[in-house]
């Protein structure tokens, strides 16, 4: 018998239901140490349906990685918020201990920033501005080479002469062109 | 050739949906945290009479009339072994940025705790006004419990407008019906015997 895919999504969530409420329920009778077989039995089931389960079940917060019992405060969960200070830099961290298998797990809670201690004011130090050396080569810049280099080129140079003459051909009102012609 | 439609159709994921294995009546996640009822009442009783009272006296450097219990290992603490039998209130920031992970198993603990606490979830920028109360780091957690200084008219209205959350099937402890039956059974070494 095949199912269609509403009766197998049913069947999927049911299925998943079923494992998930198992697990919460052997704490409650005593019998945690099934609870590792059950998680594993979750997961598995998790992966064959490819479904992604929310942060809290993978980070660790709801189940214990080692045991697989889940943590419930006051019962089988010791919590602590401790503050480390590691280079200045103030660490607060959640932990998390099983009371089953004594398996510690931290969580990073903020990361509070270095305090600023106060400054002492410096004793006055008169300072000179240093004398610049002036580099005796003068820096000439690619884009000044290159039109250097199209200004020396032959081409250049003969348009530029006959520029010249053209110009000297032109009829001016300088005495000299008179003269000349 | 394909058409694009079928290409689409092949290609595009369905997203996969967990929500009914977290919402189910057995674990019943979604309803951890109590509903409040008329919230600007709450808030204001709350700050008029409780955050206002404790920042006075901090401010004037003086000893709080109320008994109030700031911080995460503090309240920890008091609801895993009370002192005193007395009810409690716990005014809990769950709205501002409080980490998650700090406060996923406080409904859990409250449940579970031997005395009786009243967990009132705060509206956003409560944090804000108890930073005002104490010197301390109070991880948007304020534990005060309801002995003869607090005022019980101001108890009653509190408790009336937060709805109490009902007791999780799995956090009710019994004894287990269920007994495992530890045995042994002999192992035959002779395969001779094992076949027959």
């Amino acid at each position: 018998m095949s199912l269609n895919r509403q009766q197998r999504e049913n069947f999927t969530a049911s299925h998943i239901c079923h494992k998930y409420n198992l697990l919460h329920v052997l704490p409650g009778i005593g019998q945690s140490q099934l609870s590792g077989l059950y998680l594993k039995s979750f997961y598995n089931g998790v992966k064959r349906n490819r479904l992604q389960l929310p942060e809290p079940l993978v980070n660790g917060s709801k189940f214990c990685d080692k045991c697989g019992v889940v943590y419930i405060a006051g019962l089988n969960l010791d919590m602590k918020v401790e503050e480390a200070i590691k280079d200045g830099v103030g660490e607060k961290s959640l932990i998390y201990t099983c009371l089953k298998c004594n398996k510690h797990k931290q969580f990073p809670i903020t990361t509070k920033g270095p305090e600023h201690a106060p400054k002492q004011p410096e004793a006055f130090v008169a300072k000179w501005p240093a004398k610049k050396e002036e580099s005796k080569v003068k820096k000439i810049t690619g884009k000044e080479r290159a039109k250097k280099r199209k200004l020396d080129s032959l081409s250049s140079m003969l348009s530029r002469k006959r520029e010249e003459e053209v110009s000297r051909k032109k009829l001016s009102l300088s005495l000299d062109d008179f003269l000349q012609k | 050739m394909s058409s694009l439609k079928e290409i689409q159709q092949n290609t595009v994921r369905r997203k996969q949906v967990y929500k009914p294995i977290l919402d189910n009546p057995f674990t019943d996640e979604a309803h951890m945290w109590p509903y409040v009822r008329d919230q600007p009442l709450v808030a204001e009783l709350v700050r008029s009479h409780v955050i206002e009272p404790l920042a006075h006296a901090h401010s004037m450097k003086l000893q709080s009339t109320l008994n109030a219990h700031y911080g995460f290992n503090s309240v920890v603490q008091y609801l895993e072994s009370p002192p005193t039998p007395e009810p409690v209130f716990l005014f809990v920031c769950n709205r501002d940025s409080v980490p998650g992970v700090l406060l996923s198993q406080i409904p859990i603990l409250v449940q579970v705790s031997s005395c009786d606490v009243t967990l009132i979830p705060m509206p956003r920028g409560t944090c804000a006004s108890l930073d005002t109360c104490t010197s301390t780091d109070h991880d948007g957690l304020l534990l005060v419990v309801q002995d003869g200084q607090f005022d019980p008219q101001i108890a009653v209205q509190l408790s009336a407008h937060v709805d109490h959350v009902t007791t999780k099937p799995w956090l009710q402890f019994s004894k287990s019906r269920i007994a495992a039956l530890s045995s042994t059974a002999a192992i035959s070494s002779n395969p001779k015997l094992k076949s027959k």
